[in-house]
């Protein structure tokens, strides 16, 4: 299993790759949707490379800006998510 | 329908002519009948002239008053010129030809710049006073026709076209950064800016005075707006009625001609009317066009072929392919003058091609009724934004979105929470003039990431959003949803990207002019003053149209489902049997040199298209607009087209010298 620091850097480097933007530009409590790092689609493929990654499903309940708004909020979510499947 | 060309400067009258000449000739395809100028000490006009009423040489431009004191060139049509030249001959006026021209320089010379107001038609034109030394140039009120003018070294220069621009000597055309910004934030500059710096366009309802010492510009003609309090009827059934009046007359004026007039069918609700009311003025043969697509998506052959057996009309179809987008897009750019976010502009140039094959010049079509009797989407999705921000807690206001995207499975599939996600941005806004657009504008304008670092840094304090929030703030308060996001739609959209790149210049391409009854001043009035109900009934657009048009056209097209006009976008510029020429502006070495992208991004952009994972709506816009940028910046920065030979010029059928 991946140990934290590592789900924080591959999420931020999805997000930098996926939004085309400098690492200095993208702090972890940044509002990805609000700041329009990510638009609605960039919100699916997100979900889409969780799964990939770290093999986290998404339910449609949990899919709300509180797991959603900025890095840290999906790092916390992730974790998570990790932790109850382990 | 024509081109028109000229200046006001300090050229000798050699030298004048010969610029003139080509000048026009890089606008041949819109009049390729009759050239013709005029040239006096300070100033040039010329015009191409595609004949449409009066083909004798008769005709022909530039056409003066009757003592030559004023002297026009014109693009376009005044449809109401019989019933202005009865006033203008009650006046003493005397005509030399039949013509629509002429009409406009005597109205010009009875009533002075306001005669604008009088003229209902699509025009741009050019009128040199001698006595004045005055020149006097006019757009129509919803900008069908284009105009555009820049300044060197105190001459001022003007043309139907920009590309025009290249024959006058010394023009050296850029691109503006700010306006860069603009076309992948609203799909269009902001009037008066075009793509180039110093390059703008006389905006839409306005005309310009040009004086020796002076120039101005007058707006007169605005888009009416009505508050609430003041909407015209209440009632669906009389609203249709007065509609059909004014609707069966602006068609009785758009069939005036000396040639024949045919219309676009795209099996859609608009072109149906329009086509309906044609035939019930002329009943005799109709000609028809329509244009279909390989891809079944996209494709409305089926509803095209019920509406041409409906209405017995000698129907002709063509079919756009994948490869027909990409093979054309490079002259589709040379002809817009604009970068494009969709390809949607290259079948629009087919199918007037397809019209020009059949020896036609006119066409009817029905742009218009979208944007003024709420047939978009964007309008419904305003509304149910409305509704949904009154309790932004709500589970199930925003399912109501669903209904809108069907096409679409992410959002048809999408749970509430989900929904929010995708268009909670900025919810509670509903204060803001430009509430309806703000997520789309917020979504395209990613594409700004793809600038390379210094034209970010260079545009980085400008916002254009943010900007034309606080322009429109006060003009636009007070009014109800509907109005403002038309407002947007037809000031924004309609004449700065459906009009020219869509219409006029993929019409002109192909020497075609299309005409559009909805856009009539008198239609657009009266349906600005309607309550949003008649325009969009619950979520029923268009509710007004299909009311009246109940019994009138085929039960298929009356009640289908609202489909937008799109053409194919995904994956069409990454394949491996891309024209040759697309590759190389795609090249490593032409992002480098033209430097407005940032190469690695584009990489980044081109690979995930190719592998097509994970693409988006906004990823394939982005690609579009790569593209375009870079081909425009070949053609009209860089000037990577030939010289024109002196076999290619114009005959100049008319020259007149003072």
């Amino acid at each position: 299993m991946e140990n934290k620091n590592d789900i924080k850097k591959e999420i931020k480097r999805y997000i930098l790759e996926a939004s085309l933007s400098e690492v200095k530009d993208v702090a972890d409590d940044a509002l990805i949707f609000e700041n329009g790092l990510l638009d609605s689609m960039g919100l699916l493929f997100l979900i889409e490379f969780l799964g990939e990654t770290f093999k986290v499903e998404v339910n449609d309940e949990e899919l709300n800006p509180k797991n959603f708004e900025s890095i840290n909020n999906i790092v916390s979510f992730v974790n998570n998510k990790i932790a109850v499947k382990v | 329908m024509c081109g028109i060309a000229g200046f006001y400067g300090n050229l000798n009258k050699e030298q004048s002519v010969s610029t003139l000449q080509n000048m026009l000739t890089r606008i041949k395809h819109r009049g390729p009948d009759q050239s013709g100028v005029y040239i006096a000490d300070k100033v040039g006009l010329g015009s191409v002239r595609l004949s449409i009423i009066d083909l004798s040489s008769g005709g022909a431009m530039p056409i003066s008053n009757q003592d030559e004191s004023l002297w026009i060139v014109f693009n376009g049509e005044v449809y109401n010129y019989i019933e202005l030249k009865e006033d203008l001959l009650k006046k003493n006026h005397k005509f030399k030809t039949s013509t629509d021209t002429e009409v406009i320089v005597h109205l010009y010379e009875e009533y002075g710049p306001e005669c604008v107001k009088m003229l209902n038609g699509q025009f741009a034109f050019a009128i040199w006073d001698k006595t004045k030394e005055e020149l006097f140039l006019a757009r129509d009120r919803v900008g069908i026709r284009p105009l555009f003018y820049t300044q060197l070294d105190g001459n001022f220069v003007f043309g139907s076209e920009i590309k025009t621009f290249l024959e006058y000597p010394g023009i050296d055309l850029k691109f503006s950064e700010k306006a860069l910004s603009e076309y992948v934030t609203f799909w269009t500059a902001l009037p008066p800016n075009t793509v180039f710096e110093d390059v703008f366009e006389v905006a839409p309802g306005s005309y310009m005075l040009i004086q020796p010492e002076n120039m101005s510009t007058t707006t007169y003609w605005e888009l009416p707006l009505v508050k609430p309090d003041a909407y015209t009827f209440k009632n669906v059934e009389e609203a249709a009625m007065a509609f059909e009046n004014i609707f069966l007359d602006s068609i009785k004026l758009r069939l005036r001609a000396d040639v024949p007039v045919a219309a676009y069918l795209s099996g859609g609700i608009d072109s149906s009317i329009t086509t309906s009311f044609i035939k019930q003025i002329s009943p005799e043969k109709l000609r028809t066009f329509s244009i279909g697509f390989t891809e079944k998506d996209f494709d409305e052959s089926s509803y095209q072929n019920i509406a041409a057996t409906y209405f017995k009309t000698e129907h002709s179809s063509v079919t756009c392919s994948e490869k027909d987008i990409s093979n054309h897009f490079k002259d589709v750019i040379w002809y817009s003058e604009a970068p494009l976010l969709r390809t949607a502009p290259t079948p629009m140039s087919l199918l007037a091609k397809s019209v020009k094959d059949h020896d036609i010049k006119v066409v009817i079509t029905g742009e218009g009724a979208d944007e003024l009797l709420g047939g978009y989407n964007i309008f419904k999705e305003t509304k149910i934004k409305h509704f949904w921000a009154k309790d932004p807690n709500s589970k199930y206001r925003p399912l109501l979105l669903k209904k809108l995207y069907p096409y679409l499975p992410q959002i048809s599939n999408s749970s509430s929470n989900m929904l929010k996600m995708f268009f909670g941005y900025k919810l509670s806004e509903t204060q803001s003039p430009v509430y309806s657009h703000l997520l789309r504008w917020h979504n395209t304008s990613r594409i700004k990431n793809y600038f390379s670092d210094s034209i970010k840094e260079r545009i980085k304090d400008y916002t254009p959003i943010e900007n034309l929030e606080k322009q429109l703030e006060s003009k636009l308060s007070g009014y109800d949803y509907l109005t403002k996001a038309q407002w947007l739609e037809i000031q924004l959209f309609m004449s700065g990207y459906l009009l020219s790149s869509q219409g006029d210049r993929m019409g002109m391409a192909n020497s075609i002019e299309g005409r559009y009854p909805f856009l009539d001043h008198r239609v657009i009035e009266f349906c600005m003053q309607l309550h949003p109900d008649l325009k969009l009934h619950g979520l029923n657009e268009k509710y007004l149209l299909k009311k009246m048009m109940v019994g009138r056209l085929p039960e298929e097209i009356l009640n289908r489902s609202k489909q937008a006009y799109r053409a194919p976008i995904r994956s069409l510029f990454v394949s491996e049997d891309l024209p040759d020429y697309l590759k190389e502006m795609l090249s490593e070495a032409c992002i480098k040199e033209f430097g407005v992208f940032n190469l690695e991004h584009v990489k980044t952009l081109h690979s995930k298209i190719t592998s097509n994972k994970g693409v988006s709506e906004i990823d394939n816009m982005a690609m579009t607009a790569i593209l375009s940028v870079q081909i425009l910046y070949d053609l009209f920065v860089k000037r990577s087209i030939p010289n024109l030979l002196e076999s290619e010029l114009i005959n100049l059928d008319k020259i007149i010298i003072e």
